[in-house]
């Protein structure tokens, strides 16, 4: 275990610079590119003075870097900066719409490990027979179809034709909002004992969550198909086999581990996939969250908020591959112990 | 020695017969290969093969606005009285020219830089090179070509602009690894022997090597910025309309729900049509390269 | 040879469905091992020496098909055995060694989860007694600190400590016959020897049939009671181990022992001409009459029926016809 800590040490080392990195890209374009924020904020028939005060407000008036200094000044003092979209702290923002957009990823992510489990091992179990072609057809549609198409089509069929779930929002109407503890609003919904709501949320989720969940799906079982395809020809599995385990155990050990590696390995790409087409699925179903404050920042010009939607989402992908790289050494012990 | 000798030696080193009957051995492949033939020769040929040429840009019908499917209009026209095939056919050239450009950019770019850092690997040139390109990846590479295009005016050149920013460090990390590896074979350590400039090494030695890599790579990348150019464009932050750009027709028909649900389907399943393609595509031909 | 066969293969034809087409492997295979006998196979890679031993145990991967032939085992043939009784001879009766013992350990999973799982379903004992079985056996193939082997995953012992874990499999409860397929081969040469002394001494001591893969001609002549001599998937040659070595009489016989570079001699070990054929499109007749040097008419058309040329002394050559 101790090795594997290590591993996670010296990964965490390696991304901090990274993300720095990051920051400075972003704060880069966000005062180089053509363009004025300022007069954006203030409307197109401010006067001069006005714009003025913005730009001093938002220090565009003086040079980058030392914009860029008293940026981390702010952020040591837990500010991202002044909105000029919803006129307040950007801190404010991030901790108001971050946990909706994060209970939506985790429950597409909860979707997409459980489908492409289902589908990989039904796929591998019957590799080159019908259930595995079936898969095949599956996988290929769930690729090739984006997440907004996927998002419209079950908003269209399962929430306008047939009203099985609710088109859009996070509250049916009429809901009054469990009181604010955590801020997700579904483990609220737990703790303030409102079980019904917890349903309704939920039940708003589904929909968007399965949306983004697809593509993701559609990848990982094809690489989950693939590996057990591979590792049941494996010389270790023969092994095994020639000592009498079970077909059931040799299938559900044996090979299924292995096959999992790869899966996982990739898992971090599938995140990526997740935290992206949240900003077109969060706009179909219009959830309050914070890939739609993203779009909204964006379409405003807003460049603090433009800089802590992309830094966010930045922290959040490293932590997950930090997360994906714990499971994958958990399950190959040759990664990280052979490192060091 | 040209980038046209390294193409035509490497042509002659693959035997692209056998690549071909590998290639054609598998259906999928084949169906890929004439999904994304037609989409090419519909964006090429868009102006004669749509039946209302003239539907793709400004052009206003409100007579006959958001009629049904009908042998008429096949996908029914939208809104404003257009043609939805016709603005779908032109919605191909939008998407392809998009990946042409982004790809023309990138992969040279990307190759090179990926080769210059898997050579150097021990180097501070190769480290600072793969550091850079780790900052680009970073972060999905939609969240900062959407981040980039609404800093710019949104339009489909700065969506261009934007998913080239995005996407060469994909090709130098592939360079990357392929270069780290084959760096260690005998035939290149021959040809340092022999006192080859690393410059030789590097595009004659050792990228021939990655030439099957990169080109599954290009085939399959074709369909994902397609993907990403839509997705801006859904969003608002890319082609802005009257381009008949199939994202922006997606985004546009989807206020017309359920109602008028062929304005935003049509063009929905094109896209989808054009990534399945490609993709196939792909797979058929790193198969062929690794089988 | 006295005593009753323990395992006798009859007329073995297997091969493998590639898109290619079917190659055809094993082209009438015929092997006996009686109860106790060490017996040897040789012959060069590619010609089918382990497909032969897989089958016996029917391990062979998806794409083989077994088209005709007999595998009988203490009278039964293993071909036509139930689930049941299949298990009962993976698990007790017969074991085998693998070539590589890098890709026969699943490199996910401990030393001992792999043992612990196959002692369970083998014999259903306690974890504890499990435990102290493979711990036994690990002791019994000369692995010093069996604790920590059992403790470790295949990557953190060496390619000579692997091959004594598998030699430990292979140990586990009294076999009836140990299969060998070229448990040296994928070895570094330093330990080669160590891990056949270790491997013949326990055969010697736990007097079990043995069948002895290998392409060590030297390591083979010396451990072995009687050898098999295999080409493009039939058995060529076959008799008493000392007799085989020093009259060899089929011509790939003679040809594959004089490849073996001798310190005494002047002249440089000779190659064979020529290469193992292509399985899709095997040669008609014998199949080596394309290498052989002595080919006759009748070589290209029929297989060659075994001869006895001295006692207990078989080949299947029309040379040996004539006479």
């Amino acid at each position: 275990m101790n090795a594997i800590w290590k591993y996670v040490g010296k990964r965490i080392l390696y991304i901090i610079p990274t993300l720095i990195g990051l920051s400075i890209l972003i704060f880069v374009l966000s005062r180089v590119l053509p363009g004025d924020p300022a007069r954006m904020a203030a409307g197109p028939n401010a006067p001069d003075w006005v714009i003025e005060q913005i730009r001093h407000q938002l220090r565009l008036d003086k040079p980058i870097w030392v914009q860029y200094y008293y940026w981390w000044v702010d952020l040591f003092h837990g500010d991202l900066g002044y909105s000029i979209y919803t006129k307040r702290s950007v801190t404010v923002d991030v901790i108001e719409y971050l946990p909706a957009s994060l209970q939506l990823i985790f429950l597409a992510a909860i979707f997409e490990i459980l489908g492409a489990l289902a589908l990989g091992i039904i796929a591998g179990r019957y590799a080159y027979r019908l259930p595995d072609n079936m898969v095949r057809v599956l996988a290929y549609i769930g690729i090739s179809v984006p997440s907004f198409v996927w998002g419209l089509l079950f908003q269209l069929v399962f929430a306008s034709l047939i009203p099985l779930f609710p088109t859009h929002g996070m509250y049916s109407y009429g809901t009054i909002p469990p009181p604010r503890i955590t801020g997700f609003s579904l483990l609220d919904a737990l703790l303030s004992g409102r079980i019904d709501t917890f349903v309704d949320i939920l039940w708003h989720m589904i929909l968007p969550a399965f949306a983004l969940s697809l593509g993701a799906m559609a990848q990982d079982a094809r690489i989950i198909r693939a590996g057990m395809v591979e590792n049941t020809e494996k010389e270790h599995v023969a092994l095994v086999r020639a000592y009498g385990i079970p077909e059931r155990t040799i299938f559900s050990k044996y090979i299924l581990k292995p096959s999992l590696v790869p899966a996982v390995t990739v898992m971090g790409m599938d995140i990526a996939s997740l935290l992206g087409n949240a900003f077109m699925v969060e706009l179909i179903y219009q959830w309050p969250g914070f890939s739609r404050y993203g779009i909204n920042v964006m379409l405003n010009k807003d460049i603090n908020g433009i800089v802590a939607v992309v830094l966010v989402i930045g922290i959040i992908f490293a932590i997950a591959n930090i997360i994906v790289d714990v499971v994958v050494a958990y399950l190959d012990p040759r990664i990280g112990r052979r490192a060091s | 020695m040209s980038f046209k000798d390294i193409f035509s030696e490497w042509i002659k080193t693959i035997e692209l017969g056998k690549k071909w009957y590998r290639f054609r051995r598998s259906p999928l492949s084949m169906i890929g290969l004439i999904i994304s033939l037609s989409t090419v020769v519909m964006a090429v040929f868009a102006p004669w093969i749509a039946p209302y040429p003239t539907h793709a840009g400004f052009f206003t019908d409100f007579k006959n606005a958001t009629q049904p499917p009908s042998w008429q209009h096949l996908f029914g026209t939208d809104e404003f009285g257009r043609d939805v095939l016709s603005r779908t056919i032109f919605g191909f050239r939008y998407s392809l020219m998009m990946a042409a450009v982004v790809l023309t950019l990138v992969v040279p770019t990307g190759v090179i830089l990926g080769l210059i850092a898997g050579y150097y690997r021990e180097r501070w040139i190769g480290k600072l090179i793969m550091r850079i390109a780790d900052i680009f990846i970073a972060v999905p590479p939609l969240v900062l070509a959407l981040s980039v295009c609404s800093l710019l005016t949104p339009s489909a050149f700065h969506a261009m602009m934007a998913v080239s920013l995005m996407w060469w460090p994909w090709y130098t990390r592939l360079l990357y690894n392929i270069t780290s590896s084959v760096k260690e074979e005998y035939f290149v350590y021959a040809a340092k022997v022999t006192g080859a400039s690393s410059f030789h090494i590097m595009f004659k030695e050792i990228f021939p090597n990655a030439m099957g890599a990169v080109l599954t790579k290009v085939t399959l990348d074709v369909g994902w910025v397609i993907l990403l150019g839509a997705s801006l464009s859904f969003v608002g932050l890319g082609a802005q309309p009257p381009t008949p750009d199939l994202g922006t027709m997606v985004a546009d028909g989807a206020k017309f729900l359920p109602d008028y649900w062929w304005i935003s389907l049509f063009p929905a399943l094109a896209i989808s049509y054009v990534i399945l393609g490609f993709n196939l595509l792909g797979d058929g031909i790193k198969d062929a390269f690794e089988g | 040879m006295n005593g009753e066969p323990l395992l006798e293969i009859k007329d073995l034809h297997v091969g493998y469905k590639t898109h290619m087409g079917i190659s055809h492997v094993l082209n009438g295979v015929h092997l006996t091992v009686h109860k106790g006998e060490r017996v040897g196979v040789i012959g060069e890679s590619g010609s089918g020496k382990t497909t032969t031993m897989k089958s016996i145990l029917r391990i062979l991967p998806s794409n083989a098909i077994i088209k005709k032939g007999e595998i009988v085992y203490n009278g039964k043939d293993v071909l036509k055995m139930s689930n049941e009784e299949l298990l009962t001879i993976r698990r007790k009766k017969i074991s085998m060694i693998f070539q590589d013992p890098t890709s026969a350990l699943n490199p996910l999973f401990k030393i001992g989860q792999i043992m612990l799982d196959i002692i369970k379903y083998s014999y259903n004992l306690e974890e504890k007694d499990a435990k102290e079985m493979a711990l036994k056996a690990l002791k019994e193939a000369a692995l010093p600190d069996p604790e920590r082997v059992f403790d470790s995953y295949p990557f953190q012992l060496s390619g000579g400590m692997r091959q004594r874990v598998c030699i430990a499999l292979a140990l586990i409860g009294e076999r009836e016959l140990i299969i060998a397929d070229e448990p040296t081969t994928n070895l570094d040469v330093t330990i080669k020897a160590q891990v056949l002394n270790l491997l013949t001494d326990l055969v010697k001591k736990k007097n079990v049939g043995w069948i002895f893969v290998s392409q060590a001609l030297g390591a083979v002549r010396e451990n072995v009671d009687r050898v098999y001599v295999m080409y493009a998937g039939n058995i060529i040659e076959w008799g008493p181990s000392e007799k085989v070595f020093s009259n060899p009489l089929h011509p790939y016989t003679q040809k594959l022992l004089e490849c073996v570079p001798k310190l005494t001699g002047k002249e440089f070990a000779k190659g064979i001409r020529g290469r193992i054929p292509n399985y899709f499109h095997p040669p008609s007749g014998c199949r080596f009459h394309p290498r052989c040097d002595y080919i006759m008419d009748n070589c290209k058309k029929n297989i060659p029926e075994p001869v006895e040329v001295e006692h207990e002394h078989f080949v299947s050559c029309y040379l040996y016809h004539r006479r």
